[in-house]
């Protein structure tokens, strides 16, 4: 009988053992963080509209919260698949690319919300009414914005595609890079500009699609453009930040007539800056002859526009995601450590401000409100909150959480 | 976790970056070969415990005989027995720890991060959504050869490292060499009780990682995979087949059962001797530190079983013949072996 518990015992071990073993590997491995999400905000008249880690869409009435008013947001679901933002598999670590969350920012047109979804759908929803398109698959997670210029929608995709849609979402054109794409493309003079993982930039028709050139860095490109003048501003995976000239009207004719198959030129860039200590990752911003530019170093780098030399540099404690904006005469850049800074750019050297501490994470852009001075922050530490922080007074005037939404 | 990530992780995460851009930009191949050479590093630690195991193994077969008369005299007195057994144990240099004994926990010390280190670079590598990109920036050195790397291609033959098997391929090759690599090291037991519970467990391992294996991004899959490869290589060409193609002794069975009740006297003060006999040595097993243990745990039953329940045991016969009753050799005849 004693010998009979022992040996149970010894087995009961035996397999407790191996279960701690089994979670200790696996709870170790699955390290991997779950898609959240990081929707910007975007103000079309008095209505600010977001995207949420939910994969829904709030639009909040400004006027009436700016008057102190408590209106509850007006909430959309656009696709109808619960709030599943997990890995999913064992222990929730196994496929990492399912959840349905929000990352590109909304855009309105003609009465229309376009928003691209994490599990790859395009949609509108029209303002009016709440009615819903049928989605564009693309096939690839969406993870920048759409963005729409005259009667054209376009959106990159994780499957390495660009597509170019009609208003009421049919395919004009797509385009193939060679890695996925996860920046904003950028349209200026006839011609998109769209950054790849396959370490480059290409400059495209908007007509057709054909492709004009491309540029290649010595890493991934995962920020959007910024087209200044004939120049085109981008920073890369590789450490650097770059000026390419941009597409000439002669170059895009030239490559409408190319016959297919027939391979686009490569550009050089005119100008780098490569003293920066980590990968350049959100779009830049112009001000005065100064290129302003985050990096995920902790800093922001104020560089010459014309030769990209370094002016001076703000250093934050944390990454720099979120791309720098312009509000009162004041560049506000949001950082990994929570905070929102300001800074003014016609004062050399003055230090960077610490307009508001949020204690969480800033990974979506910022919104500047220009007419009421007001920048929406969607910060995100757990709760995905979206502030309203107004600059003059450093006061948050108003706070919603995106990210308990009841049905 | 910083010095973890300092010494193990981002030296292990790098390396595998670099070696998937050297092996045309292949990140399957990259975690293949990180496996072999880490693998191939471990070899002195894996030889040690080898040399470990041996050792104890002689020094248990030395003072066999005096165990024997040990508990004779104190049949009646347990207390006395385990007394007297841990003063033997002590003259004959040998922890009564077993596998816990400080080489063997020196030796999985150093396996333990390195094998979770390569474990989870693996994931942080293959950073599917943005943030798990972002985050890769951090343990990142300024190589350019790694930014140039990046992000690493996730298909490999019909997979998506990144997304598990839709093909339940991985998951079978994860059971089958975990299941081979066991067999090759694990003893045949004279107990049908120890027998079955080895048995099962050697079904139960691979089933569950094969299951696993079923959910975790299949880059996990191939480490698994590459693993159990590895150490059946390792094995073969160190002891051969071992026990692949060796039969459980079922016609002990009888004999045994008349040896239950002297086991449940002198069981209790056995150490937890770890390893096989000496003509039974092995390395660590399929699956790294996982294995090692699991290897450990059984092999410590089978130690208990030669030398509580045979009654030849009792008789001083050698335990290289009770752990081979009839004479059997490793694997079948021919197979090679080098006891080196």
């Amino acid at each position: 009988m004693l010998s009979k518990i022992k040996k149970s015992l010894r087995l009961g071990k035996l397999v407790l053992i191996t279960l701690l073993l089994l979670s200790a590997v696996t709870m170790l491995a699955c390290t991997a963080a779950p898609s959240r999400g990081w929707s910007g905000p975007v103000v079309d008249g008095n209505v600010l509209y977001v995207g949420t880690i939910d994969g829904k869409v709030v639009a909040v009435d400004i006027s009436a919260i700016l008057d102190g008013g408590d209106e509850e947001p007006l909430q959309w679901s656009p696709k109808d698949v619960g709030a599943d933002t997990g890995g999913g598999g064992f222990l929730n670590c196994g496929r990492v690319s399912q959840p349905m969350s929000m990352y590109g920012t909304p855009v309105v047109k003609d009465g229309k919300l376009y928003v691209g979804t994490y599990d790859g759908s395009v949609l509108y929803i029209v303002i009016e009414n709440g009615a819903m398109s049928d989605p564009f698959e693309t096939g690839g997670a969406i993870a920048g914005s759409p963005v729409v210029d005259e009667d054209t929608l376009y959106v990159g995709s994780a499957n390495g595609k660009l597509y170019a849609l009609s208003l009421d979402l049919k395919e004009k054109w797509l385009f193939k890079t060679g890695d996925k794409i996860w920046s904003d493309p950028v349209i200026s003079d006839g011609v998109v500009y769209i950054g790849s993982a396959d370490h480059k930039l290409y400059a495209l028709d908007a007509e057709t699609g054909k492709e004009i050139w491309h540029f290649e860095a010595d890493g991934a490109i995962m920020s959007t453009p910024l087209v200044v003048d004939s120049t085109v501003y981008i920073g890369a995976c590789d450490h650097k930040f770059y000026a390419i000239n941009a597409a000439t009207e002669d170059e895009r004719l030239e490559a409408v007539a190319r016959p297919e198959g027939e391979a686009a030129p490569e550009k050089q860039a005119a100008h780098v800056f490569d003293g920066a200590g980590n990968w350049f990752w959100t779009q830049a911003l112009t001000y005065n002859g100064e290129i302003w530019v985050g990096c995920l170093d902790h800093k922001v780098y104020v560089l010459d526009a014309a030769s990209l030399e370094k002016i001076r540099e703000y250093e934050t404690e944390g990454m720099v995601y979120a791309p720098p904006v312009l509000l009162e005469g004041r560049i506000i850049v949001g950082s990994q450590d929570g905070n929102v800074y300001a800074v003014d750019p016609e004062d050399k050297n003055a230090e960077a401000e610490i307009l508001h501490s949020f204690e969480a994470p800033i990974f979506a852009p910022l919104y500047p409100d220009l007419d009421n001075g007001i920048v929406y922050v969607h910060a995100q530490n757990g709760e995905h909150i979206l502030y309203a922080l107004r600059v003059a007074t450093k006061e948050v005037v108003w706070s919603y959480r995106t990210d308990s939404i009841s049905e | 976790m910083d010095i973890f990530n300092l010494l193990f992780l981002n030296p292990i995460l790098n390396f595998l970056i670099l070696l998937s851009s050297v092996l045309f930009s292949s990140f399957g191949l990259a975690i293949i070969a990180l496996t072999i050479i880490v693998r191939v590093i471990m070899m002195p630690l894996t030889v040690k415990q080898l040399k470990t195991s041996k050792k104890m193994t002689e020094s248990m077969n030395t003072i066999k005989p005096k165990l024997e008369q040990l508990k004779k005299k104190f049949a009646k007195n347990p207390q006395k027995l385990q007394q007297e057994t841990m003063k033997l144990y002590k003259e004959a240099g040998i922890s009564p720890l077993g596998c816990l004994s400080s080489p063997m926990i020196l030796s999985l010390i150093i396996q333990m991060p390195i094998f979770f280190g390569l474990y989870r670079a693996i994931i942080q590598a293959m950073a599917v959504t943005p943030q798990d990109f972002l985050g890769l920036s951090q343990y990142l050195y300024s190589w350019s050869v790694v930014t140039e790397a990046l992000p690493v291609s996730g298909q490999f033959l019909w997979l998506n490292l990144a997304d598990p098997d839709p093909y339940y391929v991985l998951p079978i090759l994860v059971a089958a060499s975990m299941w081979v690599s066991q067999k090759m090291i694990t003893q045949p037991s004279t107990d049908p009780q120890q027998q079955s519970m080895s048995s099962m467990m050697q079904i139960m391992m691979p089933l569950m990682f094969a299951f696993i294996t079923l959910t975790l991004p299949s880059g996990l899959g191939i480490y698994f995979v590459a693993s159990g490869i590895a150490s059946i290589v390792i094995q073969y060409f160190i002891f051969g087949w071992g026990n692949l193609f060796t039969r459980a002794p079922a016609k002990q069975t009888a004999e045994l059962k008349t040896t239950k009740a002297d086991k449940g006297k002198a069981g209790s003060v056995m150490p937890s001797q770890t390893y096989s006999s000496p003509q039974s040595p092995k390395v660590s097993g399929g699956f790294g530190l996982l294995g090692d243990i699991f290897d450990r745990l059984k092999g410590g039953k089978k130690s208990d079983t030669r030398a509580d329940e045979s009654p030849k045991g009792k008789e001083g016969t050698s335990a290289k013949e009770i752990a081979n009753p009839e004479g059997s050799k490793y694997g079948k005849p021919g197979s090679k072996r080098k006891d080196g």
